[in-house]
């Protein structure tokens, strides 16, 4: 059933593009995409227009779901995670060409290790966060066979890092991060990064970003979230269960398929959705490529460790916090740390909510200064700078919070 | 196969944080390692006003072994204090099998991990 929804998601999503383009048209805003570098903050809409975007978007989550299923994982709340994670970005950073040397390194690392593949095939996906480094090698490296080289070379590379390194960052937010690999690779993208520019290399930031709504787009984000909702509240029998989503802190690792089952996940799952997409338009900012990533992420981590008791406190810190800060709350930067802030919705789920608009607070000015560590070459530039939070904030909390057992 | 010593430690580990949080003073561990995997003995008593949240223990640590969840989470057993049943479901995904018994305040957990 779960595989059906996410088949269904993604052929929507890649024949919802014919509304935006013909097939030539997308062909060619496919390519522009391809061959347009994707660091920090490069919205595919404004490359290569919305037909494109919808189009490359649809063709990773099917190939996201393929290789899952290849692996022979168990199809569950992290799949619907990472599934929608994948399509999520490939609006905004992540394309059918970028994302395969890491995906192959994270394989040469498993046959290395002589374990099966299916055991790293989440940090594969999730790995390709740094997919712009792998655009930015392709790039800058001379002819066909020195580019494939070079992808592959930094494919392994980032490969070979990122699996001990995700799971020793677990232990250093304590799961209080929900995109755990983001954190690793913002380390790994750090130190990549610094290693090129000392032998040259200048990072460039860029804001490449749609600034008017588009109906179609907005309607289909609403008709997702919509469908999703609809279909997990015909499928549920007792009403009021609903509620029990939200006793969940959200901590890693919050299956909530297994926890609560399919609708009520599904009914979440959908009702994030819609409070994402309202959220950025009565704020002012604008449903395009890189938000909408940022809301399908949301969208699938609502199987993974979101709700609204969890996610609204966040947002609502953020929200908070630009009332006195120097930035705007429709400024592009901020919307995306909005969306991508509730990384750290854990940390509202257990502690409570106004340690959620505190983290949410905080991680707006974190997030807006740690790109450069990286030089926006990590997509997931929100879950490094939530790692950092998390690994800063949940021991000072832990220590002062009221404990009832004092040993 | 990776760190599979340290992971029987970790899955030990997460057990003890979980009965402290449900009230144990008196725990017993035994872990066995045979040719075919890793057999862990773990016996405790508890709080009988958390045989409630004792009883999910059955429930989630018979889900099924679950590698690419293992592998993408094994770091975080045993991290922190237990808050949440769904911490469990992280054990039931390390192992093969489990049998539980519980009664009166005192649970016996049998569980294999195959190698």
């Amino acid at each position: 059933m779960i595989e059906r929804i996410l088949w269904t998601v993604a052929i929507a999503t890649m024949l919802f593009s014919l509304l935006f383009d013909t097939p030539i048209g997308i062909a060619q805003g496919v390519w522009k995409i391809i061959l347009h570098p994707d660091g920090l903050i490069t919205d595919y809409s404004k490359v290569g227009g919305f037909g494109a975007t919808f189009f490359n978007s649809g063709l990773i989550m099917s190939a996201s779901i393929i290789i899952i299923k290849k692996s022979h994982a168990t199809i569950s709340g992290p799949t619907i995670a990472c599934v929608f994670l994948m399509a999520g970005f490939s609006m905004f950073g992540k394309n059918i060409a970028n994302i395969w040397p890491i995906i192959l390194g994270v394989y040469l690392f498993s046959r290395h290790q002589k374990e099966n593949f299916s055991k790293y095939v989440y940090i594969a996906l999730y790995g390709t966060a740094l997919s712009p480094l792998i655009t930015v090698v392709a790039l800058e490296s001379g002819n066909l066979v020195q580019k494939l080289l070079a992808v592959i070379l930094c494919g392994t590379l980032i490969g070979f890092l990122l699996p001990p390194l995700a799971t020793y960052c677990l232990r250093v937010h304590q799961g209080y991060n929900l995109y755990n690999v983001g954190f690793a690779a913002g380390l790994v993208g750090t130190l990549i990064v610094s290693v090129m520019k000392s032998f040259g290399y200048e990072t460039t930031s860029s804001l490449i970003w749609t600034y008017e709504n588009d109906p179609r787009v907005i309607a289909y984000i609403f008709l997702l979230s919509a469908s999703l909702m609809a279909g997990g509240w015909f499928m549920l029998d007792d009403k009021k269960s609903i509620r029990r989503i939200y006793r969940h802190s959200g901590r890693l690792v919050a299956d909530f398929i297994i926890l609560d089952g399919l609708p009520i996940t599904l009914f979440n799952m959908g009702s994030l959705g819609i409070f994402a997409s309202a959220y950025i338009l009565i704020t002012g900012g604008t449903i395009n490529g890189a938000t909408m990533g940022g809301i399908l992420t949301i969208i699938g981590f609502g199987a993974f460790g979101k709700h609204l008791r969890n996610v609204v406190p966040v947002i609502g810190g953020v929200y908070l916090g630009s009332l006195v800060k120097v930035w705007n709350i429709y400024d592009p930067s901020v919307q995306l740390a909005a969306l991508f802030g509730t990384a750290l919705a854990p940390i509202s789920g257990q502690f409570g909510w106004q340690y959620g608009v505190l983290v949410g607070f905080l991680h707006s000015s974190m997030a807006l200064n740690t790109g450069i560590l990286h030089g926006g070459l990590n997509l997931y530039n929100n879950g490094f700078s939530a790692g950092i939070l998390a690994l800063i904030i949940v021991p000072v909390i832990e220590t002062f919070k009221k404990r009832k057992d004092h040993f | 196969m990776l760190f599979t010593r340290k992971k029987i430690t970790t899955i030990v580990d997460e057990l003890t944080t979980f009965f402290f949080s449900v009230g144990s003073n008196d725990m017993v561990v035994k872990i066995k390692q045979k040719p075919d995997g890793f057999h862990i003995f773990f016996a405790s008593n508890f709080d009988i006003k958390m045989q409630r949240t004792v009883e999910h223990l059955e429930e989630n640590l018979t889900r099924g072994r679950a590698p690419e969840i293992e592998e993408s989470y094994w770091g975080l057993n045993g991290s922190g204090d237990f808050q949440d049943e769904n911490e469990l479901i992280l054990i039931g995904a390390m192992i093969d099998s489990a049998q539980v018994e519980i009664c009166e305040g005192y649970a016996t957990l049998n569980l294999f991990r195959a190698f």
